[in-house]
């Protein structure tokens, strides 16, 4: 079963993804959106190996020349962040979800939109005003829970 | 997709550095074609008029004026410019066509003079043409044509337009320095990310 885990402090400059454990990178964007009522979708966009743009289903799809790297924080760091990890095999009832290593029940919903700043591409990206990290948030991350009232409780993640 | 971008970047940047070359150099090649004391084109040509005096040599006129650079003006434009010259010296010199001429130099003393002799020796510079030098922000020797043949030229002006221009270039490398520091600043930053 695929594990998934994110880490962040809510920047982009500061998130890192694992993959069964090792650490991704050129990553592009990053949209997950489960909820209780069946939806589940877990999609991946990344600039392979080969340079080309890829778009997969996390659980469901091999990720083909997916790039790796050496972890680029240490321990100290990745104590700092908060790591949101899913474990699924695509579908609904076999997905666990832990916040820092923590099981959490009770999930309504959850909800992980992570883009990366436009990759402007050599003489563009150098002239171009646009911060690379942009100051607009593209990372937004939300969860909600039942609580044992049966009231909502929406929370953010990083 | 990413050749065809490259290719416009690379498009791009040739179409600014000639547009840049432009701004930089618009008389580069008029210098070179003066080919000895003068550079630059003529604006306009004078009306020959008919009470010319003997000429100091047979040369037809049409051909002789083509020879200069520089601006030509008026007597009274020159006069209303520079007022009292601190001396007017009187040499004689061949032209590019390699006719002599009879120059007046109106002496007005300071930097303007020096490079108005530095023009007329020949002893011109690349290092003129750029913003760094002094050269640079003046305007090329003023002349006019007398009706005997003769020619009065005046110094070089400072120009508020190389000015400009000279600001910009300084701007524009400042800017450009400025964007190679935060660009390697932002790719640190980012290197510890997964997003690219």
């Amino acid at each position: 079963m695929p594990t998934f885990s994110i880490s962040s402090n809510g920047r982009l400059e500061k998130t890192v993804v694992f993959y069964n454990g090792e650490q991704l990178t050129g990553l592009k964007e990053i949209y997950i959106n489960m909820n209780e009522e069946g939806n589940f979708e877990a999609i991946i966009q990344y600039q392979g190996t080969d340079k080309k743009v890829y778009v997969f289903n996390i659980f469901e799809d091999y990720l083909i020349n997916l790039k790796t790297t050496e972890p680029t924080l240490t321990d100290l760091e990745l104590e700092n962040l908060i790591t949101l990890t899913i474990e699924s095999d695509g579908n609904l009832e076999n997905t666990s979800i832990f916040v820092d290593d923590e099981y959490q029940e009770g999930i309504v919903s959850l909800y992980v939109h992570i883009k990366g700043a436009d990759n402007k591409d050599g003489i563009r990206k150098f002239l171009s005003s646009k911060y690379y990290i942009p100051d607009t948030p593209e990372l937004y991350t939300e969860i909600i829970f039942r609580n044992e009232d049966g009231s909502f409780n929406k929370e953010k993640i990083f | 997709m990413k050749t065809y971008n490259q290719l416009k970047s690379f498009f791009g940047i040739v179409i600014i550095l000639f547009v840049i070359k432009l701004f930089l150099f618009p008389d580069f090649a008029d210098a070179r074609r003066g080919g000895g004391s003068f550079g630059g084109s003529r604006t306009f040509k004078p009306r020959p008029t008919q009470t010319a005096k003997p000429q100091t040599s047979n040369i037809p006129r049409q051909q002789r004026t083509s020879s200069f650079g520089g601006t030509r003006i008026s007597k009274e434009q020159a006069k209303v410019k520079y007022g009292i010259p601190k001396k007017i010296e009187q040499t004689k010199r061949v032209d590019a066509d390699g006719n002599q001429r009879t120059y007046n130099i109106y002496n007005y003393e300071g930097y303007a003079n020096g490079l108005m002799t530095g023009y007329l020796m020949g002893h011109t510079s690349w290092l003129w043409m750029m913003p760094f030098h002094p050269a640079f922000y003046y305007s090329k020797p003023y002349y006019v044509e007398n009706e005997d043949g003769s020619i009065d030229v005046y110094p070089p002006t400072f120009s508020i337009v190389k000015l400009i221009i000279g600001i910009t270039i300084f701007s524009f490398t400042i800017w450009l320095l400025y964007r190679l520091i935060t660009a390697k600043r932002k790719v640190g930053k980012l290197h510890n990310s997964s997003f690219i």
